[in-house]
């Protein structure tokens, strides 16, 4: 028997420093729209977020519509930023502000050298900006994380250590509290499968059931916190932000 | 002289384990959480005062770090004290060095041919400096920590893996490692469906355990399989959860 919950109190289980990782297993399951949801919930509480984009830009506007949202407002905030790089890899440049990417040679295992840099950079700019030595916190979160095998040669060595940004106490930014959630596709790049679950705080997998009458699910097959472990949810994309 | 992998409900189905076995812990899928339990063997190890070496061939050391604090290890403590050796093959292959006190390297790179040899200079390293700081005693268990197997098809040939699995075997026989410095318990997990590679394991192991997860509109259930042991039998299947940080059978 599915349990009622809400999107935000899901959310809400991630802590100081922890991931939670949306696993799509059935692509009918739209679980990275539940990713989106989230953001949704995270632009509306205020809360600086910075987006780690693999795929192209047009296919996040897209689906940032499906939850509401719009991308050429959210640059506008002051407190979405977008790291790009699909468009670094495919050297597409953009015109939209609060977008960052990586320039140069980005093929193999310097692109992670030059993705610190830069990300290390964009922080401190922004930071700057804001006037401020510190942010309390940000959310990351990447779209989708598994598109990363599409990207690069070796797409396992270069994402294991893309996460070297939030854990390496020499590259780390000054901000004492990185929360991300992850998007992954598990048919897309299998080989990463184990990394995620590894990374992981907190594991969601969204999957489908029934025959006549189709249900969206959400299980969590991997919980820090007892008590959550194995909890099943039904969820609802109508009005988007209720999981029912 | 017997031992056990500290997890009580783990152990009541196992049983006593002869030290210096070779126990592979194949995790099927990764949502079965297998590798987990290697990690919850590890900190219940440090916890009793054991000495642990983790061969790491999985993460970026900051985020292995991170991992081990997130099952309740305290790291810092144990690198300090010793207690807990790390041999940081990940980032050896990158050649890329943390000044971390307890942590060991790889030197001079990673190469498929050459890399056993030198790991194994780096294992009797790490024995050597827990002979000098006093910390092998009468009742002292060695556990070594290979995590994990299946990382190395990342960076080396499929058949370089076969070729590094047959080498061990036999290097624990006449290495200096082993003969001069007492030989550890060690647990080899490797994640995913690799069948040239899982035959190997199944051959060398003295216990095979696997791991395996199933979807279903109730959940997830976890099932874990006693596959192999010195005293054969019937394959034995439980199902279990991971709650938090702790392993029950169900």
């Amino acid at each position: 028997m599915a349990a009622k919950y809400e999107l935000k109190n899901l959310l809400g289980i991630v802590d100081h420093n922890e991931n939670l990782s949306i696993i799509e297993r059935d692509s009918r399951s739209l679980g990275y729209a539940l990713g989106l949801n989230m953001l949704k919930i995270l632009i509306e509480r205020g809360e600086f977020v910075w987006l780690v984009l693999f795929e192209p830009l047009s296919v996040l506007r897209t689906n940032l519509k499906t939850v509401g949202l719009r991308l050429e407002d959210l640059l506008q905030r002051g407190n979405f930023y977008i790291f790009d790089i699909y468009g670094s890899v495919a050297k597409i440049k953009r015109n939209l502000p609060h977008i960052y990417q990586v320039k140069g040679d980005i093929t193999g295992i310097s692109f992670v050298a030059k993705y610190m840099e830069v990300a290390s950079s964009a922080l401190s700019e922004t930071l700057k900006n804001l006037g401020v030595e510190e942010i309390e916190r940000i959310w990351t979160l990447g779209f989708l994380d598994s598109s990363v095998g599409r990207l690069f040669d070796n797409p396992v060595e270069i994402y294991k250590r893309m996460w070297l940004l939030k854990y390496s106490p020499r590259i780390r930014p000054p901000i004492k509290d990185i929360r991300s959630i992850i998007i992954y596709n598990s048919a897309e790049f299998p080989k990463l499968e184990s990394f995620i679950y590894e990374i992981s705080d907190y594991v969601l997998e969204s999957f489908v059931v029934g025959e006549d009458e189709l249900k969206h699910l959400v299980v969590v097959s991997k919980s820090k916190k007892p008590g959550l472990e194995n909890l099943v949810l039904e969820y609802l994309f109508d009005g988007g932000e209720n999981v029912d | 002289m017997l031992t056990n992998l500290g997890i009580p409900q783990l152990d009541k189905i196992i049983g006593d384990i002869e030290k210096g076995s070779l126990i592979a812990l194949i995790e099927r899928d990764p949502r079965s959480l297998g590798s987990l339990i290697s990690l919850l063997v590890t900190k219940r190890k440090l916890e009793e005062g054991h000495l642990v070496a983790l061969l790491n061939k999985s993460l970026p050391l900051p985020v292995l770090l991170n991992r081990l604090e997130s099952v309740g290890i305290d790291v810092d403590r144990y690198l300090e004290s010793g207690h807990l050796a790390i041999l940081d093959v990940f980032d050896s292959y990158y050649e890329v060095k943390y000044d971390i006190p307890g942590v060991f390297y790889v030197k001079g790179g990673i190469q498929e041919g050459a890399y056993l040899q030198k790991s194994v200079k780096e294992i009797l390293n790490i024995k050597k400096e827990w002979m000098r700081r006093g910390l092998i005693g009468e009742n002292t268990e060695l556990w070594g920590i290979n995590y994990k197997l299946s990382d190395y098809l990342d960076i080396f040939s499929e058949y370089g893996l076969i070729k590094i699995i047959e080498t061990t075997s036999e290097i624990r026989f006449v290495h200096e490692a082993y003969t001069k410095y007492p030989k550890g318990t060690n647990i080899w997990i490797f994640s995913g469906n690799n069948q040239t590679i899982i035959n190997l394991l199944y051959r060398r192991a003295d216990y095979v355990i696997e791991t395996r997860s199933i979807l279903t509109e109730e959940g997830i259930k976890r099932e874990l399989y006693l596959i192999k042991m010195p005293k054969m039998g019937r394959i034995k299947r439980f199902t279990y959860q991971i709650k938090g940080n702790e392993f029950r059978i169900i």
